[in-house]
């Protein structure tokens, strides 16, 4: 029982970083956030005009 | 929560990614912004773009859902992806402000991501397993 509760236990931790994650990540691309991840603001520059995200 | 996490995740990336590249083809039609990267190239990145939005909006779901003053999950879904694009266009207007020479707004382009918001708050809601033991 009890472990079955730490599994279910982990398993949300793990998912509750993982959207923590893909929040930074969303971040950086909205705002093409070159100094945390070189390359992001070109590879996603069409992405983040077509979602209305001011750009250069 | 409202409903299972981790069917909220799976969602969230189908959704997404469904969404990213349905963007890709409403903005070839609106014409609200010319593609510079090539179409291949393009759909890789809004299917990843996608799928990271999806993501969020279902996890934004899941932990305020039962908050939210609606009944269905149509709604709820349009009120957190709309409400997440609003942050973040808010926020893009205040590079705007600050880094005028950079940041440069479009009000075609903003309307269209406004009602692709609306538009991903629809997609998710068809991909939604809400769990009975919520």
């Amino acid at each position: 029982m009890e472990l079955v509760r730490d599994r279910e236990s982990s398993k949300a931790l793990l998912l509750a970083v993982l959207v923590v994650a893909m929040a930074c990540a969303m971040v950086v691309i909205a705002y093409g956030m070159e100094q945390v991840a070189p390359g992001v603001h070109d590879a996603f520059h069409d992405f983040r005009h077509v979602l209305g995200i001011p750009c250069h | 929560m409202f409903g299972d996490f981790k069917n909220g995740v799976v969602a969230g990336v189908v959704a997404g990614v469904l969404w990213g590249c349905g963007s890709m083809l409403v903005n070839s039609m609106s014409g609200a912004f010319v593609f510079e990267h090539s179409t291949s190239f393009n759909f890789v990145v809004f299917a990843v773009g996608g799928a990271i939005f999806g993501v969020i909006t279902s996890g934004f779901l899941v932990l305020l859902g039962n908050r939210l003053p609606f009944k269905g999950v149509f709604p709820k879904a349009v009120l957190v992806s709309t409400s997440l694009w609003l942050v973040l266009r808010l926020g893009g207007e205040g590079l705007a402000i600050t880094v005028p020479e950079r940041y440069h707004p479009d009000v075609a382009q903003t309307i269209q991501g406004f009602l692709l918001a609306v538009a991903l708050g629809a997609v998710l809601n068809l991909f939604w397993k809400k769990n009975p033991a919520s």
